[in-house]
């Protein structure tokens, strides 16, 4: 049997380019559909993986038109506690930014960022980590985005934001805590094999655990002053400032020693802050050292960009070598990606589209859902630094984030519901099917209508409106065939052609509503002429309301 | 009734008891049942899920070990006056004293319609909140061998019992279960991957959820092809429809049903609130799930200073006021013999605290059952604080899980012991406490 990590050959294509663009970014642009269709895989891979940089760098005060994060940078507790709802509407501010920069990003970083952020979750409404936290937080994750996995892991332990959501700046060696801890193994690094003994998960132990979080000790928010002065310099750790710092006073000493699962590895224990992050890069590097580490990865990866469903062929065959590239590269995550998304098992054998067996194995998560439908359609926001009330309060907060997202998907971005994050990414056996049930699948349906919703008042969600008669008009070749507007919008927006009776169903029942496509011809000419959109405003709304809340559109 | 005329079916297709015995050791639970494995009653279970495992020792004091208990949470234990005394009646080696937050409880375990089973956990407590409450939710253990349950116990007993209550019919138009509180759908109640029979109603507003979701998705593919994207398609088309058919009747019920009295304005008095209007509407649904967040207190559990206050004492209220409104509410709407609510946590916490104002992930805690139709009171005896394991973990185990859910199943949901074999409890039928009247 062929290899089937072996890269695709050939150009792309429109399906393949769809679900190439679909599984890696937020942004479904007509024009980057067309420009992957005519790349190879690899070309196209090449483009998305040069990641790009934040358009805007930092978010801004919609009061005064300035960037705010650093305004608090240094500044005692309390003095930024005082505000509370400030600080968590600004906080809000920074996921509407990076939300901006996701939909408009055509690399992959801003979804990887995501995939990341699912292996490290925090809840960004946890009391007490500032809106600077959360800012540093998410420029970790976009930082190493295609970086490498083991050196995040270990900047996360010092992340303030990660810090305060799982206490362990208040792990102490007088008081160990073992929260964060039991985390690193299960959720972050090495995974939970299965539990063979009393206190044995295989790849760790129960007594891993508890000198784990010994390990850890003294890890305490920072930095102490703005300029990071205190910050012992070293090699192992980004040099910017934010983030957390060693304090020995807090730490406990003694060696320490972990069990069978580690190879009984002994890691001696720090006397001085600079042997701190020397231990701490030990206890690092003793974990990822472990094949089950770059398996769990690797899996984590594949679940996330493929397939839930890792059966025997797909651990063999897919899972180990690519755990052996990670290894190779100590955790590099390029070089895996790059070898997964190319393959012939991601992208199919033969340049039959049907051949691409996972195309719509995946249910939308709520961000896919509405960012990529936003991208398409080339809706505009309020621009964030003309009108940067309209585009934080009015479209993002009030809209997208409290109208579409948590009223009605049961969703916040960056706000899962526990420590593992969000069920859809590890939850077996439903997995992305978890994001739709009978609760959330109103807010699905509902969301289109919102956005077509015609809009007034500038509070009235930033006026944000799907003007989707300007959108035919620009982007369909011949608007007035009813059957090619069909074609074109199913084409882009569904994965696979439609079967005929399904095609006819959205030209005739849903779009032309039993009338004649010489109708639909005769009222394109009269919009033409007199540019009043009354009559081609209704089947044109019909039109995409019954593709996008159509079982197709829901998957990816 | 119902068996007598499957026989009668039987021998009219000229089957023979042989294979009427075969048929009986192949029960599975992902047959369609083949044989009456429930005495239907109209008996309506209430789950309340306590999220992130609930410190019991904080709950529920022992108080013949106060001393101990106090010395070992120096700084989280409750003074002994602020305790309150739960039953004088108990043997002094036996007294236990409650969280003053309870005090809403206190009433109603004077009324008798509380029981309080302790030291409740499964051999080989995991640690992990997701994988400890993956095995409450299926009915699993920490046990190194054996197979253990992949299907959500709810799910597992809803569909052996009412193999035509799946889906909506003329007769019979509720979902069998009702999930709140939570956007993320329950493994309690799943199947299989593509079968669930409940719903989620988390975030809606009953009254108005038929008109939200009618017609919206569209008409449904003709076919589906045998690949991923046709089995994603199916099931989405598939919640569609089990929504639009349940929320008409859910939002008919929700608009006829009415509260008798005024439950406090919590995240858990909403969802028992709207649990009682439901079943005052006419609902016939099984079984609810509703949930409490935050018991994960590692840290600021108790208030510096101030070991009354903190994160537990509010989620320690909340669930006590919630569940004394919801129990006066039935009461007044006449509906009190039909409830049982239960609560339950994937794990107790540590018997020591952390040091931060918390506790880490412990074993066994308590567990509540509430209801006028359970015999109220105390079973299992204190915790023994001198015999913690070298974790300094609660180590002797009274009550496996398992075993009040197949008391629950059998006694109140009325599931025959065939029915309990077929779900995997029969090890627990000799064991499980009497809690019913």
């Amino acid at each position: 049997m062929n290899n089937p990590l072996k890269t695709y050959r050939g150009k792309l294509g429109i399906h393949r380019a769809t679900h190439l663009l679909r599984r890696t970014t937020y942004a479904l642009k007509i024009d980057l559909i067309q420009d992957f269709a005519d790349k190879t895989a690899q070309e196209a891979i090449a483009h998305l993986l040069d990641v790009s940089d934040f358009t805007i760098p930092e978010p801004i005060d919609h009061k005064n038109g300035q960037p705010f994060i650093n305004v608090h940078r240094g500044k005692p507790k309390k003095l930024f506690r005082a505000g509370g709802s400030k600080i968590g509407k600004q906080k809000k501010y920074i996921l509407g930014w990076w939300i901006n920069e996701a939909k408009n990003d055509t690399s992959i970083r801003s979804k990887l960022s995501f995939f990341l952020h699912t292996c490290f979750a925090i809840q960004y409404n946890t009391e007490n980590v500032q809106p600077h936290h959360l800012f540093d937080y998410l420029q970790l994750l976009s930082k190493y985005a295609t970086g490498n996995y083991k050196k995040l892991a270990l900047e996360m332990v010092v992340d303030n934001a990660m810090l305060e959501f799982l206490d362990n700046y208040t792990n102490s060696k007088d008081n160990p805590n073992e929260n964060f801890a039991r985390e690193f193994f299960e959720l972050f690094t090495i995974g939970k094999g299965a539990h063979k003994a009393a206190e044995d998960y295989t790849t760790y132990t129960e007594e891993d655990v508890r000198t784990a979080a010994r390990l850890l000790t003294g890890f305490v928010k920072g930095p102490k002053n703005l300029n990071g002065a205190n910050l012992v310099s070293n090699d192992i750790l980004m040099d910017k400032p934010n983030r957390g710092e060693a304090a020995i006073e807090y730490h406990d000493n003694t060696n320490k020693i972990f069990s069978n699962a580690f190879q009984h590895t002994k890691i001696k224990g720090a006397v001085t802050e600079e042997e701190m992050w020397r231990e701490l890069s030990d206890f690092v590097t003793m974990i990822f050292r472990q094949q089950a580490t770059a398996q769990n990865i690797c899996r984590k990866m594949y679940r996330f960009f493929v397939h839930h469903e890792i059966n025997d062929f797909v651990e063999t065959k897919i899972i180990t070598p690519l755990a052996n590239i990670l290894l190779k590269n100590d955790y590099e995550l390029k070089p895996v990606l790059e070898k997964l998304l190319r393959s012939q098992h991601f992208l199919g054998s033969s340049k039959n589209p049907e051949t691409i067996q996972f195309i719509g194995g995946i249910c939308k998560s709520p961000l896919e859902l509405s960012l990529q439908t936003l991208s398409f359609f080339e809706v505009a926001v309020p621009d964030p630094e003309k009108e940067p009330k309209a585009h934080y309060v009015y479209w993002f907060r009030r809209g997208l984030l409290e109208n579409i997202y948590t009223a009605s998907m049961g969703f916040q971005p960056f706000q899962p519901q526990d420590v593992a994050g969000y069920p859809p990414y590890y939850q077996a056996p439903s997995y992305s099917k978890g994001w739709i049930n009978s609760s959330s699948i109103v807010g699905r349906y509902q969301m289109i209508k919102t956005l077509l919703k015609k809009k007034n008042d500038p509070e009235d969600m930033g006026m944000v409106q799907l003007n989707i008669v300007s959108f035919i008009k620009n982007n369909i070749p011949k608007p007035s065939d009813a059957t090619t507007v069909v074609k074109t919008l199913t084409k882009y927006l569904l994965p696979l052609p439609l079967p005929q009776d399904r095609f006819d169903y959205f030209l005739h029942s849903v779009f032309l509503d039993g009338y004649t496509k010489k109708v639909w011809q005769s009222e394109w000419k009269i919009f033409e002429k007199t540019g009043n959109t009354d009559n081609i405003t209704p089947p044109l709304e019909r039109l995409i309301t019954g593709i996008i809340n159509a079982p197709e559109y829901q998957v990816m | 009734m119902k068996r007598r005329r499957f026989n009668y079916l039987l021998s009219l297709a000229g089957l023979s008891p042989l294979a009427l015995k075969l048929n009986k050791l192949h029960v599975n639970v992902f047959e369609p049942a083949s044989l009456n494995h429930c005495r239907e009653n109209s008996n309506v279970l209430v789950l309340i899920q306590l999220k992130g495992g609930n410190d019991g020792l904080n709950t529920l004091i022992p108080w013949n070990q106060y001393d101990l208990y106090a010395k070992i949470r120096p700084t989280i234990h409750i003074p002994e006056k602020a305790l309150i005394p739960l039953d004088q009646t108990l043997p002094e080696q036996q007294q236990l004293g409650l969280h003053p937050a309870l005090s809403a409880m206190k009433n109603q375990y004077d009324n008798g319609q509380v029981a309080i089973v302790q030291s409740v956990a499964y051999p080989n407590v995991d640690r992990s909140h997701f994988k400890s409450t993956d095995l409450w939710l299926t009915g699993g253990d920490g046990n190194p061998v054996g197979k253990q349950p992949e299907s959500g116990w709810i799910g597992r007993f809803l569909k052996n019992a009412y193999p035509d209550k799946l889906k909506s019919s003329e007769t019979f138009s509720d979902p069998l279960a009702i999930q709140l509180g939570n956007p993320n759908s329950s493994l309690a109640f799943q199947i299989d991957e593509q079968h669930d029979c409940s719903v989620n109603i988390s975030g809606q507003d009953p009254s108005g959820y038929y008109t939200a979701i009618a017609n919206a998705g569209g008409q449904p593919p003709s076919q589906y092809m045998d690949t991923f994207l046709g089995k994603e398609m199916q099931y989405i088309v598939n919640i569609q429809q089990t929504t639009c058919t349940y929320a008409k009747r859910i939002s008919s019920i929700f608009n006829k049903g009415k509260n008798a009295i005024q439950y406090p304005d919590t995240d858990l008095a909403n969802q028992l609130k709207t649990v009682a209007r439901l079943l005052n509407g006419g609902s016939q649904t099984k079984v609810f799930l509703v949930q409490l967040s935050d018991f994960d207190t590692h840290k600021d559990q108790v208030v510096e200073g101030n070991v009354l206050e903190g994160e537990h004492a509010i989620l320690l209220k909340e669930l006590s006021t919630a569940v004394a409104a919801f129990s006066e509410d039935l009461k007044q709407l006449g509906l009190d013999r039909k409830v049982l609510s239960m609560t339950f946590s994937e794990f107790g916490r540590k018997a020591t605290e952390n040091g931060d104002l918390g506790t880490d992930h412990g074993s066994m805690a308590p567990l509540f059952l509430f209801g006028t139709a359970i015999q109220g009171g105390i079973f299992g005896h204190n915790d023994d604080l001198k015999a913690l394991d070298e974790n300094n973990l609660l180590s002797k185990m009274q009550y496996d899980y398992r075993t009040i859910y197949t008391t629950v199943l059998k006694h109140w949901l009325g599931a025959t012991d065939e029915l309990i074999n077929a779900m995997g409890f029969d090890p627990f039928l000799k064991e499980a406490p009497v809690v019913f009247k």
